[in-house]
């Protein structure tokens, strides 16, 4: 007996030792399952989203964190070329550099200081991968005529030159490079384009856009049909800082609520007020006589807003109509072949009504404040773009029977310098020059001819 | 002077009193050696005066008057191994290292009649938890260190209605605090990335009385065997002494353009130090226990405990001047079981003892925090019991308690999500004089 009580004091010893001494080790990434997916050739075709433009502009420091750059390294493995910008980058008219946080007090956001980059990789011998270009249409996937020409009138983008480096359509470099997996994100630029110009009116009506959606997937089955494919919904307009900053409304100097005013008169309730209305805003345009500037306080002058500078209601009804329509051409073309469907559409409303909570930080849409979205107040933050990798990851996995580990989101919390806290007593953040620094963002198009 | 003795007593046991962790969430069922070395089976066959704490109906089975004084040592290590959300793989933490003191008095009278009586005090309840280097711990914003210190005093009396039956009663008041630390945080402004440290949040209360009370019975059909029930009360503390102080961390990037707006801000959204009020649930637990002795010189019981655990529902907490930052912790416990199974052997010159307990979680996944990180325990114990002199027993105990891993499953409520590492070493002697 005693021998027993003796062994047992020992084992009981050997595991507390080994138990009490031993930390536990780190959980590592779990390796990637494709399921039925295949991830050998990866290609991303999409717009600034997929290209990874952030403040007004593209930039090395932020591409990496586009959500098809984030998938690629998450699915490891596979080659995934695409271009670069150094420096502080270009916006999407090659005018200038990316935006940047000057001051907090007052709040200053503009481009001092920083320097225009070149773009990178361009002698690169093969096609890349990522085929996202700022700016870009669902159009743009196939056409060969009107995107690579500085002189032609429907000329855009001075992405596209860069991302397509005339190698042929982006559909010849999905040909050539016969990937296994596509994503496939266009419309918000169909979308963006008019909301951010204070216009209801979208270029290609609902029935236009899913005709080319249709016969653009019907392409790409041509030239990769054994590709499996995650496609994107399209975002509502007016779920991004662009059109939720500015209150419609404010209080006059005797407390009493006051419309701001529009080039109809007093604007109707829930009229959006559009980042580019920050200079008239702040020098009291919008605002009656005897009110102030919920921006700067200068004296309400009664001059009106423009209309390129407000969404009214049935502006911003219309646009979510085409919103809707298109998500429903997607959801259709999705369904019939197959494909994994990002909802995107619903990962932005969920954000802007509930915002993220995330190691112990609350992040929101607020445009500077937030911390989701970057500085031009519509492109996400390094943190936005992981919300969204995750989007795509959860729907491959749901499509495919993957298992695709989600990315870390704190290796997203970056040095995104508009993830700050508003001064005391702040007014609402507003960008100076915005005007002239959005135009080069969303620049007028007119329909190929 | 026995009132300034009690006094003393108390004020001893305050400042002994357990911060202990990972008992069995925030129960400690560590009181007695003699018991524990049978792996806190006890409810029927304990025979000494922390039988006021595991069965009181037993001590009227207990000779003349008897004093036990004990004290316990508890050493938690608890790591953890982050997962996504957040903070995601490859991250690990750990808490420091501390061992506890848990020390219990307890006194029996035996009337020679049918009654007894007996006086206790105890830490039925207590936790303590402090995180490495809190100021980088990466879920500092939601606990970087925690204490929850419970201080029992007893009265008992039981009645032998037979030499087989016996019953018993106590009247229990519980003095509890509680304290909270955490850091908080916000972005770091102008382009460095991360989060900083901006101000360290403490809520911490004074003791607490709250009423409670316990009772036992205890049948003994024959020599051969006891069969026991004990039942020992919820309690419910309403605090409303609390303090919460928010001291500013300042902050400095080296760049003023950033830096004073920023600490301004932060002052700026900082509430006030203020009152504070919470409720502190502490679970009720009912026990039953059979012994059986095959032999004189053997005895073995198994003991079956159910824990009240589902009162644990949330912390509530009240901020005084800003009601807007009241929160609540919602926990939802659930009730939990234990199986405790020792054996005893008396030997002529000392006795020994060995158990298992099995102890089940009663966190869900979302409720497996940092604070406490709850899972299903398995236990192994020995202890040896030899006399000191004609009066004076002492009995040791060496407890190793052994919880499976404690995962989040992606649901913690607060969106730190793991697995945790815990183990609990305890051990323990009591010196029990009989006269």
């Amino acid at each position: 007996m005693t021998r027993m009580i003796r062994n047992l004091a020992i084992g009981l010893a050997t595991l507390a030792l080994a138990a009490g001494c031993s930390k536990i080790t780190a959980i590592d990434r779990p390796a990637v399952q494709p399921g039925s997916a295949d991830f050998t050739r990866f290609v991303a075709l999409g717009t600034s989203l997929a290209a990874g433009t952030e403040s007004g502009g593209t930039v090395e420091r932020h591409q990496p964190y586009s959500y098809a750059n984030q998938f690629a390294r998450v699915i490891g493995g596979a080659p995934f070329d695409r271009y670069t910008i150094d420096q502080d980058g270009i916006d999407t008219f090659d005018t200038g550099p990316v935006f940047n946080l000057l001051s907090l007090d007052p709040l200053i956001i503009g481009a001092t200081g920083h320097v225009k980059g070149t773009a990178g990789n361009q002698a690169l011998a093969t096609d890349y991968h990522n085929l996202g270009v700022p700016g870009a249409w669902l159009f743009d996937v196939a056409d060969s005529i009107h995107c690579y020409h500085p002189a032609d009138p429907y000329y855009h983008t001075a992405h596209f030159p860069w991302v397509a480096r005339h190698r042929g359509t982006l559909l010849h470099q999905v040909a050539r490079i016969q990937p296994t997996f596509i994503t496939f994100e266009y419309g918000a630029n169909e979308i963006l384009g008019p909301s951010t110009q204070g216009s209801g009116t979208v270029f290609f009506d609902v029935l236009t856009w899913s005709l080319l959606l249709r016969g653009t997937l019907d392409g790409l089955f041509a030239v990769a049909p054994n590709a499996k494919v995650a496609i994107f919904t399209v975002p509502d307009p007016t779920d991004v800082p662009f059109a939720r900053t500015f209150s419609w409304i404010t209080r006059d100097d005797l407390g009493a609520p006051a419309p701001l005013i529009g080039p109809s008169g007093p604007l109707a309730a829930g009229t959006l007020v559009l980042l580019t209305a920050g200079d008239s805003l702040a020098r009291g345009t919008g605002f009656p006589v005897g009110s102030h500037s919920y921006l700067t306080g200068a004296p309400g002058n009664g001059r009106p807003l423009r209309d390129d500078q407000i969404l009214t209601p049935a502006e911003a009804a219309s646009l979510q109509a085409a919103v809707q329509g298109y998500n429903a051409a997607i959801a259709t073309e999705a369904s019939s072949r197959g494909y994994a469907v990002v909802d995107l559409h619903a990962v932005f409303k969920g954000l802007a009504a509930d915002g993220l909570s995330y190691g112990g930080q609350h992040y929101t849409t607020a445009f500077v404040t937030g911390g989701l979205f970057s500085l031009d107040g519509i492109h996400p933050s390094d943190l936005g773009y992981g919300i969204m990798v995750n989007a795509l990851i959860d729907a491959v996995n749901q499509k495919y029977g993957a298992v695709i580990p989600r990315v870390d989101l704190s290796t997203c919390l970056t040095a995104s310098s508009y993830r700050m806290t508003p001064a005391p007593g702040g007014r609402v953040p507003y960008v100076r020059d915005a005007e002239r620094l959005y135009a080069s963002m969303f620049p007028a198009r007119d329909l190929p001819r | 002077m026995r009132t300034r003795t009690f006094i003393t007593a108390i004020a001893l046991i305050a400042a002994l009193v357990p911060t202990l962790a990972r008992a069995s969430a925030y129960q400690i069922y560590e009181q007695g050696a003699a018991v524990l070395g049978m792996a806190g089976a006890g409810t029927a066959s304990v025979n000494d005066p922390s039988a006021l704490f595991f069965n009181p109906a037993a001590i009227t089975r207990l000779n003349g008057q008897q004093l036990l004084v004990g004290g316990n040592l508890i050493s938690p290590v608890v790591s953890f191994a982050g997962t996504p959300a957040y903070p995601g793989y490859g991250v690990t933490e750990e808490w420091t290292r501390q061992s506890f003191p848990i020390p219990n008095l307890y006194y029996t009278y035996n009337s020679g009649k049918k009654w007894a009586a007996g006086l206790a005090l105890d830490a039925p309840y207590g936790l303590g938890m402090a995180w490495k280097d809190p100021e980088r711990f990466t879920g500092r914003t939601i606990i970087t260190k925690g204490d929850l210190k419970a201080i029992n005093a007893s009265a008992t009396f039981a009645w032998a209605f037979n030499p087989k039956w016996s019953a018993a009663v106590g009247l229990d008041e519980i003095w509890a605090n509680v304290s909270l630390h955490s850091i908080e945080t916000a972005p770091i402004p102008g382009g460095s990335g991360g989060t900083a440290n901006v101000a360290n949040v403490e809520l911490s209360t004074d003791y607490t009385p709250a009423p409670t009370w316990n009772a036992g019975v205890l049948f003994a059909p024959n020599e051969r065997w006891r069969i026991g029930a004990h039942y020992r009360s919820f309690a419910v503390v309403e605090i409303d002494n609390g303090r919460a102080n928010f001291d500013q961390i300042l902050y400095s990037s080296g760049n003023p353009a950033f830096d004073g707006p920023f600490n301004a801000a932060v002052a700026a959204g900082l509430p006030p130090d203020q009152k504070a009020t919470t409720t502190l649930n502490l679970p009720a637990i009912w026990s039953a226990g059979v012994s059986y002795s095959p032999q004189p010189a053997w005895t073995i019981e198994g003991d079956l405990n159910v824990l009240g655990w589902s009162i644990f529902k949330d912390i509530p907490i009240h901020f005084e001047v800003t009601p807007s930052a009241d929160k609540t912790m919602v926990e939802n416990y659930h009730d939990t079981i234990q199986f405790r199974v020792g054996a005893e052997h008396r030997l002529p010159k000392w006795t020994y003892r060995f158990g298992y307990y099995f102890d089940q979680g009663a966190a869900p996944p979302e409720s497996v925090t940092p604070l406490l990180p709850e899972s299903d325990r398995h236990a192994g114990t020995l202890g040896v019991g030899f006399p000191l002199g004609k009066t004076i027993w002492l009995d040791v105990y060496e407890l190793a308690i052994f919880p499976v891993r404690a995962k989040t499953e992606g649901r913690n409520r607060d969106g730190f999500d793991g697995e945790y590492k815990t183990f609990v070493n305890a051990a323990g002697l009591a010196l029990t004089a009989r006269w």
